[in-house]
């Protein structure tokens, strides 16, 4: 693998330390000041800010905040900001522009930092008429706080910011999401009204579903499987809304997928966040947080629909029954539980962690139907073919050296529109040329094919598939459905 | 459960009106302790001067300070574990995507009323007193069984319901699951609150 460039790992460093920062502060959300959670997670900041210095990372390190994102040196560092919408609304609230965060920061200033920032009794401490005295006050020597004022050059160093749908709907989710889990780890009652609504919201504009994908290659900054539990709800509603499935129905799964790990607020951290083997006890622990979720939704005062129930508790059993909690009658889980658990499967193989790497969609189907007993088939095959072999977004290598990038879903999910980034022998495309083709059509009279699948770390080769024996509706779906393998695909919207 | 803001914070959580408070007390003291003059001099000196050159000055000592040389050194970038998936795997699923599905189609809600009866029979059989109340309560309300309904009774509508010609096999699955409800409720030693029907 090539060696990474200096500049490569100062901006690593830099992404460390913003998801230092936001796990910090959720951890400071989540738990009291002095817990032992939160000492070390500031310890992470203090380390990582530290890192970024060793690295030759201007220091002050100033990390630059708009409405949706968190920022360093005007490029955006997406992968924090999907957990640190609530984050950033206290420093909206709080009209900060940037923190500039000096290398002489320990964890002790740092506890007191958050109190600042954080605390609503404190939501005017930081306004110009008190930042200083605030500041001094808390004994904060290593972090400068800029507001969002006409007179603060700070305010014009934040780029521009035109956040994306996607990421304005993942934030949404995992903000609900992180304040019910805080609830439920307090045993207080979850908002179940602000989940259903972020679903809402989510469905309202998710016309370009298939961009939440690319979040999932995202590091995974949250400490509370929230990340996680966003994303499998996005897969969740694709696959119910391609099955046309009413608005109520796709509020139901939505929230259902959403909710499925909410039991894990009530497993020990260090259980939970383990990356070695699990003791006997502590596997025993984990193995109750689909129990723990059911009973926690069953306390709520306002009635849970079943289905979110139903997930908690049956999203690690395979259709027959297999799988975790034991329970004391035998279960056949509902469509819903089975959806999600083919959900959170590929979730979990399509992300990082700290302790593996990512696998590709495809290689993720690969895996799943490798151990196709342990989903139900109908559900497999149909969450597959809803997302396609190569979802959207996918960086394709093709045939002849050209290269392209999954635009469109056909019926046939091997054979995506895609557009054409290069031609064979990576030769730049003419300006006025078309660029997209269903894989299988000819492009200069050679037919397109997939030889590879690209991320940002690796490539993945992809064989000539074998032939399929597709009934005659498939090959309806396949040929006729775009009339794109016989030449250039019709122009689609961006 | 009490409906509590996960930020209100307990009340020894600093507030920045008593630490400014509590900084300008000691700031004058720390004055009025090493000098003759009256603390009202100062007041009108910035207290915070100290600190921000203080910062500027760290800030340019930053800026020259290079970084030592082992610790910008590339490490590769290996370490995490991947799972191997073999060629042929790739090769064969569009093959086996286009395999049979099985029975059914896909069915949100397929299964859902027996699932939803083994989960609450589940919780309502645990530890947890609370949630295996509220799981009794859910019984009730999802299966309209109560803990005073004769099984016997239920067991007769549904040998009744069997005898009909083309009996609706949704109501045989109801009438089945209201008597595993009932049985579960009878079973439980403490009542369902009520408030549920």
């Amino acid at each position: 693998m090539r060696s990474r460039t200096h500049t490569e790992l100062r901006a690593d460093a830099v992404l460390a330390f913003a998801n230092a920062l936001v796990v910090a502060a959720l951890n400071r959300q989540l738990h009291e000041r002095d817990s032992r959670w939160v000492s070390d997670a500031l310890e992470d900041l203090v380390a990582a800010l530290k890192h970024t210095e060793r690295l030759g990372v201007e220091m002050p390190l100033r990390v630059q905040c708009s409405d949706d994102r968190l920022h360093h040196d005007g490029v955006p560092l997406d992968g924090p900001s999907l957990q640190a919408r609530s984050l950033l609304r206290q420093l909206a609230e709080r009209r900060i522009a940037v923190l500039s965060f000096w290398p002489g920061l320990d964890v002790a200033e740092a506890n007191r930092l958050f109190d600042l920032l954080l605390l609503r009794h404190n939501i005017d401490a930081l306004s110009r008429d008190y930042r200083d005295a605030s500041m001094s006050a808390f004994g904060i020597r290593n972090v400068r706080v800029s507001l969002r004022t006409l007179a603060d050059p700070g305010d014009r160093r934040v780029a521009l910011d035109v956040a994306s749908p996607a990421m304005h709907h993942y934030q949404e989710l995992a903000d609900a999401l992180q304040h019910n889990h805080a609830l439920a780890h307090r045993d207080l009652e979850l908002e179940m009204t602000a989940t259903a609504d972020a679903v809402e919201h989510t469905l309202a504009s998710m016309d370009e579903p298939s961009h939440l994908l690319a979040l999932a290659t995202q590091d995974d900054v949250d400490r509370f499987t929230v990340g996680h539990s966003v994303r499998v709800a996005l897969l969740a509603l694709q696959v119910a809304r391609s099955l046309g499935a009413s608005r109520s129905q796709l509020v139901h799964v939505g929230s259902a997928a959403l909710l499925h790990d909410i039991g894990k607020s009530k497993v020990p951290q260090d259980v939970l966040f383990k990356q070695g083997r699990l003791t006997a006890e502590e596997w025993h622990w984990m193995a109750q947080h689909p129990r723990l979720g059911a009973e926690i939704l069953l306390e709520q005062h306002d009635r849970i629909d079943p289905r979110t129930i139903g997930a908690a508790f049956c999203h690690h059993m395979a259709p027959n029954g297999r799988g975790y909690p034991q329970a004391s009658l035998p279960i056949t889980p509902s469509g819903t539980s089975r959806l999600v658990r083919v959900c959170d499967v590929f979730e979990a193989l399509t992300s990082v962690r700290p302790y593996k790497r990512a696998l590709t969609p495809i290689e993720a189907y690969a895996v799943m139907f490798r151990n196709e007993q342990d989903f139900d088939p109908v559900w497999l095959r149909r969450f597959v073919r809803t997302l396609g072999l190569f979802p959207n977004g996918t960086r394709l290598q093709l045939a002849g050296g050209a290269s392209a990038i999954v635009r469109e879903q056909t019926g046939c999910p091997e054979r995506p529109v895609v557009q054409l980034l290069s031609g064979f022998d990576d030769v730049p495309l003419l300006p006025d040329e078309p660029d997209r083709f269903a894989i299988g059509a000819e492009f200069e009279g050679r037919p397109l094919r997939v030889v590879g699948v690209e991320t940002h770390e690796r490539r993945v080769e992809v064989p000539e598939f074998d032939p399929v024996a597709e009934p005659a509706a498939m090959q309806h779906a396949c040929l006729g459905g775009h009339g794109l393998t016989g030449g250039p695909a019709a122009p689609t919207p961006a | 459960m009490p409906s509590r803001h996960p930020q209100d914070q307990p009340a020894d959580a600093p507030s920045f009106w008593e630490a400014i408070a509590q900084w300008q007390l000691s700031l004058r003291t720390a004055v009025k302790s090493t000098s003759s003059l009256p603390s009202a001099v100062f007041h009108a000196c910035d207290a915070t001067l100290e600190a921000q050159l203080a910062e500027s000055t760290e800030g340019m000592l930053a800026r020259l300070l290079e970084p030592p040389p082992e610790v910008v050194q590339v490490h590769p970038d290996g370490e995490r574990r991947i799972e191997s998936v073999a060629t042929d795997e790739l090769r064969s699923l569009p093959a086996r995507l286009a395999g049979a599905d099985g029975p059914g189609a896909a069915d949100l809600d397929d299964r859902l009323r027996a699932e939803t009866l083994a989960v609450l029979t589940d919780v309502c059989c645990s530890d947890p007193e609370e949630a295996a109340r509220a799981a009794a309560a859910a019984l009730q309300r999802h299966f309209g069984a109560r803990p005073d309904d004769d099984p016997l009774a239920v067991a007769g509508q549904l040998t009744e319901t069997l005898r009909e010609a083309g009996a609706d096999v949704g109501a045989v699955e109801a009438l089945c699951q209201r008597i595993a409800a009932i049985l579960v409720l009878q079973t439980r030693a403490a009542p369902a609150p009520g408030g549920d029907s």
